[in-house]
């Protein structure tokens, strides 16, 4: 296999509270490698989003942010702002959630597409426009030269979030990361957009990150799959083996708690809905042990409260399979 | 008694230019779960305020157990109310912040007058607390010392409060992390059970509505194109707009998930202040043919409980 274009070693990142540190990433390890989607998955809080805000030094002051990050053989963490500045969209492209927070509602497509292309080039003024144009177009925006002159309110949702795409691809990164950039559209929107960054990784061999809570969007597109709880990877492995022989109870309980649109039976003959008991903890305020055992509804070990887990292969299967539980270590896998 | 609740006939509920809701005729049954599903701007928020009387009907008629809800007067407006709830997205919305929790559930039963004196209302707002699996020990506490999934809870609670017959959820599971909205989506299945609830199933999910609905209502730009057994819509869908809804709505199975045929609709929704001639899917539709500009079609059966309103089962004009 290739050298990964991004590889993230034991991030750690831990905001300062009133209430002590709170710890929201807590030894995070992925590798991404060139023209290859990884997915990252996990609820609210789980620190998904923190990670790689973290990676292009985009988060407040009030973060500390340790580990190692490697992007295209240069270490990220640490670096200064100005060196950082470059590798954000000239390396690493990132979209967002929501297009309209992430546009200046005050400035054109033009001039946000421009700004984007004069920080990584020197470019004249018509050089701008056509290429503005260009990139309109290759994200499936007709009309692009109309377009260029319009406002983000102007333009629906989908619209917006291709020109963000836009944006992002205007420095020919090597990584996408996508951090909710579905969520926020209609699902025939999404379809759409998920095409369009199929077909972007395509043409430009892009590495993609995708961070998502949506299982669903991650079985079509990811090759890899890591999910966060509490700050930490607890499940990684391909997606036929992760989705097919989950290990870790978090995951199975996710999983489980999904409907499923062409399940053929009727809403009356139906089962409930997996679910898991309480909620995810106060980053602020872990448990010992393993941060899942409160709500888990195996605790097979004694030493789930006291002892963190490592992220160890599951047995029987793939190398790259790997789940942080007693449980599957010690051979109780069902 | 009839085994329709509540009838909608020709309703339609315009915002000046902007048509949200531009003639639906919608039954909901006695003790089903009506899926009402589409995409942001459809009308299907609006259609379940205008069932309950929340937003004045433009043209038409909704009749509530044969009671002309439109033409209601202030009183029988209030009996209305007592019977009627609605469940809401956002319960950080839809709760007073000020008030506990238990003056929050406990208001319905002072404004219908149920359950009267200190003592008979504080152990009823325990019940329905008991009945939503809060803590009745947590009356005393505010909105923000719950996290959302509690909320929606509360919101659940209060809504029940006055032993509804009919309850309008709008996206009640919308903005819940994925194991929240399966213990909230359970939860409301088990009330239905236990009390006979019929339940109006508001959301953008179909994934979600299929799970709960018996029956599931497509709505496009103001109007129901499709109506049938929830298996039958999302099985055999008889409308391409519901066809495409159904393939861009991920399956969780990477092996499935991969080899669908996803339906990539071009374009954007036209204005619902601006829709197009005939067929309002048209614009999008890839089996778009000759009828479909000069003719607006009704929806018309296409199988045993399914209709839909599409010139592919035959040309028909409203």
């Amino acid at each position: 296999m290739t050298a990964p274009v991004l590889a993230v070693d034991d991030l750690h990142v831990a905001f300062r509270t009133r209430r002590g540190p709170a710890r929201v990433v807590n030894g995070l390890s992925f590798e991404l490698h060139p023209g290859r989607t990884l997915a990252v998955v996990g609820e609210s809080g789980s620190g998904k989003s923190v990670s790689s805000l973290a990676l292009l030094g985009l988060l407040p002051g009030t973060a500390q942010v340790r580990g190692s990050a490697v992007f295209d053989g240069a270490e990220l963490i640490g670096r200064s702002e100005e060196e950082l500045r470059r590798v954000r969209g000239a390396g690493i492209g990132m979209v967002f959630q929501d297009p309209m927070t992430s546009l200046n509602p005050v400035l054109t497509v033009e001039r946000q597409i421009g700004e984007a292309l004069r920080a990584h080039e020197k470019v004249s003024d018509d050089g701008v426009r056509s290429r503005a144009a260009e990139l309109l177009t290759e994200v499936g925006i007709p009309d692009a030269a109309a377009r260029l002159r319009a406002y983000p309110h102007q333009l629906s949702g989908g619209m917006r979030q291709r020109v963000m795409i836009a944006i992002a691809l205007a420095g020919n990164p090597k990584v996408l990361i996508a951090d909710e950039a579905t969520t926020a559209l209609d699902v025939t929107v999404q379809a759409q957009i998920l095409e369009l960054i199929e077909r972007l990784q395509d043409e430009h061999g892009m590495g993609v990150v995708w961070i998502t809570h949506d299982l669903g969007v991650v079985a079509g597109i990811a090759d890899h799959v890591v999910v966060m709880y509490a700050g930490r990877c607890v499940e990684e492995g391909a997606v036929d083996e992760l989705f097919g022989r989950p290990a870790h109870p978090y995951t199975r309980g996710l999983l489980g708690a999904l409907p499923v649109v062409d399940d053929p039976r009727p809403a009356r003959e139906r089962a409930e809905l997996v679910t898991m008991p309480g909620l995810p903890p106060d980053p602020a305020d872990l448990p010992p042990g393993c941060a899942f055992h409160p709500r888990c509804p195996v605790r097979a070990d004694a030493r789930c409260a006291t002892e963190p887990p490592p992220l160890a292969p599951v047995p029987g299967s793939a190398a790259e399979h790997r789940a942080a539980t007693f449980y599957v270590a010690r051979g109780g896998h069902a | 008694m009839s085994d329709v609740l509540v009838r909608a006939s020709g309703l339609r509920v315009h915002f000046g230019p902007v048509r949200a809701v531009d003639g639906v005729d919608l039954e909901v049954r006695r003790g089903e779960t009506l899926g009402l599903v589409g995409e942001s701007g459809c009308g299907k928020s609006t259609l379940g305020n205008a069932l309950l009387r929340l937003v004045e009907p433009t043209d038409g008629t909704v009749e509530f157990d044969g009671l002309d809800v439109t033409a209601a007067g202030r009183r029988e407006l209030r009996a209305l109310r007592r019977r009627t709830a609605m469940i809401f997205q956002d319960p950080y919305a839809s709760l007073d912040p000020r008030r506990t929790v238990a003056e929050s559930i406990g208001e319905p039963l002072a404004i219908h007058g149920l359950h009267k004196g200190r003592a008979a209302r504080r152990a009823r707002v325990g019940e329905l607390m008991e009945v939503v699996g809060l803590n009745p020990d947590h009356r005393g506490r505010y909105p923000h010392e719950f996290s959302g999934g509690q909320r929606q809870r509360v919101g659940i609670a209060r809504a029940l409060a006055g032993e509804p017959d009919f309850v309008v959820c709008d996206e009640p599971i919308a903005s819940l992390d994925v194991s929240v909205q399966a213990q909230v989506v359970n939860l409301l299945v088990r009330l239905q059970r236990e009390f006979g609830l019929t339940y109006l199933f508001v959301s953008h999910d179909l994934a979600a509505v299929r799970q709960v609905a018996d029956r599931v209502a497509v709505m496009y730009l103001g109007r129901v194109v499709e109506i049938g057994a929830g298996s039958s819509v999302s099985g055999t869908p008889a409308h391409p707009y519901t066809e495409a809804l159904v393939s861009a709505v991920p399956v969780p199975e990477p092996t499935r998930e991969r080899s669908r045929q996803r339906i990539v609709l071009t374009g954007d929704v036209p204005s619902p202040a601006d829709p197009p001639s005939g067929c309002r899917f048209r614009t999008r539709c890839p089996k778009v043919f000759e009828p479909c500009p000069d003719h607006d079609p009704v929806l018309q059966p296409t199988g045993p409980e399914q209709a839909a309103a599409c010139h592919l089962h035959g040309v028909t004009d409203r």
